[in-house]
């Protein structure tokens, strides 16, 4: 390529992305929810409903048995085709599923010595849950609200039913486990941290929610998507799914193994 | 509610977690953690028997070594028992040879002896034959000469 070329082609390019920039910001674009109502509605959830069964449930529900139904559909598949077919000496993908059962049971071992067969399973279940339902709004899949306008389902994390329900859980599973394993003493232990649902429900929908309100805000404005690449966006999204699946799994795992921890009897002298 | 909490829909996101970690588990993490341990069992299992053919090894080792050990001094104290009856059959030989020896001393002292005695006995005879002579040649020359030819000769013969 000869430089009267190469000015030429610089010379495109540049014109080509002039007439874009003029494009775009000249063009008033389609008329869309201002952002203040997005963002409020982003938190709420109050006006943009979808119906399921004749109920009316906000997007994030949505997403959540969307979810559950990929990883259920994902995990049938491995018991079925995969599982039959594992080897003593492992492939990449047997690899990559020995590595995440290892370690969410490693995980469960090292704070629940005794006792870690549930927790173990508990905290696979929520970590793959987590991650996929944080990396699931980067699919940007759309669904029909019952005002008739189409919206992106968000991490069912950000909403915050979703998170209390999933703090609910967690806790409560910590409860029970004291109480099976650790009798009164676990039970106590359990019922001390009353505020671990709240702030394990609230982390994980302050989390989601602010993560997915920046990126309402910035990308609601397309030439903002220029300043900050789309793909910065990408990238915070899966940085933010393994911390929050860490956060999680490492909180319960702790406070499990609090419960049910062994208490060796005072020998009377 | 604040926040638009739902309790309907909270029991709604309940369900579908239960429903998800039920399948959860039951298809993915039991089979894979089980594969895993009975993978982990097998290895242990193999680790036990190595183990425990190492150390079979080691005790049949130790035995050989004790063996070898046991045999080594046997054969320690069987060298020192022969190499002690070999020192005392030797000196057995050289007593006997010691003894031969003086023996052989004794007679050739002995042998010597009679030799001696005789070689006097004859030098007896030798000075009385030459006595005689000298008697005889004294008759035939004079009997001073003869006479001191005698002494001389006697001095000779006392001188050797």
């Amino acid at each position: 390529m000869n430089k009267k070329t190469k000015i030429i082609s610089a010379a495109i390019f540049a014109v080509l992305i002039a007439l874009l920039l003029v494009g775009i910001i000249l063009t008033p674009g389609a008329e869309k929810e201002p952002i203040k109502d997005a963002m409020r509605d982003g938190v709420l959830h109050e006006d943009n409903k979808i119906a399921l069964f004749g109920l009316e449930v906000n997007p994030g529900l949505i997403s959540a048995y969307a979810v559950s139904a990929l990883l259920i559909l994902f995990a049938a598949a491995v018991r079925i085709f995969a599982v039959p077919r594992f080897t003593q000496i492992p492939g990449k993908f047997q690899s990559a599923l020995e590595a995440a059962v290892g370690y969410f049971s490693g995980l469960a071992r090292s704070n629940s010595p005794h006792r870690n067969g549930f927790l173990g399973a508990y905290v696979f279940a929520a970590g793959c849950y987590v991650a996929v339902s944080t990396v699931f709004e980067l699919f940007g899949i759309q669904a029909v609200t019952t005002s008739g306008r189409s919206v992106s389902l968000p991490a069912p994390l950000a909403d915050i039913n979703g998170a209390i329900a999933m703090g609910v859980m967690s806790y409560g599973v910590i409860l029970i486990s004291g109480i099976i394993y650790g009798k009164a003493r676990g039970a106590v232990n359990a019922l001390k941290d009353f505020s671990l649902p709240i702030s394990m429900s609230f982390r994980l929908f302050g989390a989601l929610l602010s993560g997915a309100l920046v990126t309402d805000l910035v990308y609601h404005y397309l030439p903002l998507s220029f300043v900050l690449p789309s793909v910065v966006a990408v990238l915070f999204t899966l940085l933010h799914a393994i911390i929050q699946t860490y956060v999680l799994t490492m909180l319960v795992s702790v406070f499990y193994g609090e419960s049910t921890e062994r208490h060796p009897k005072k020998i009377k002298h | 509610m604040p926040l638009n909490i739902d309790l309907q829909q909270i029991l709604l996101h309940m369900l579908n977690f239960v429903i998800l970690f039920a399948a959860l588990w039951f298809l993915l993490y039991k089979p894979v953690k089980k594969f895993m341990d009975d993978r982990e069992a097998s290895y242990k299992k193999d680790r036990d028997l190595a183990a425990e053919k190492l150390k079979t090894a080691s005790d049949a080792l130790d035995n050989l070594d004790a063996e070898l050990k046991k045999k080594e001094d046997e054969a320690n104290l069987k060298r020192s028992e022969i190499i002690a009856a070999a020192q005392k059959s030797a000196q057995e030989r050289i007593d006997e040879a010691e003894k031969k020896a003086e023996k052989i001393v004794e007679d050739a002292t002995q042998q010597a002896e009679d030799i001696r005695k005789k070689a006097v006995k004859r030098s007896s005879q030798d000075i009385s034959e030459l006595a005689v002579e000298s008697v005889e040649k004294a008759v035939m020359s004079s009997a001073s000469e003869a006479f001191e030819a005698f002494l001389k000769s006697v001095e000779e013969q006392n001188h050797e």
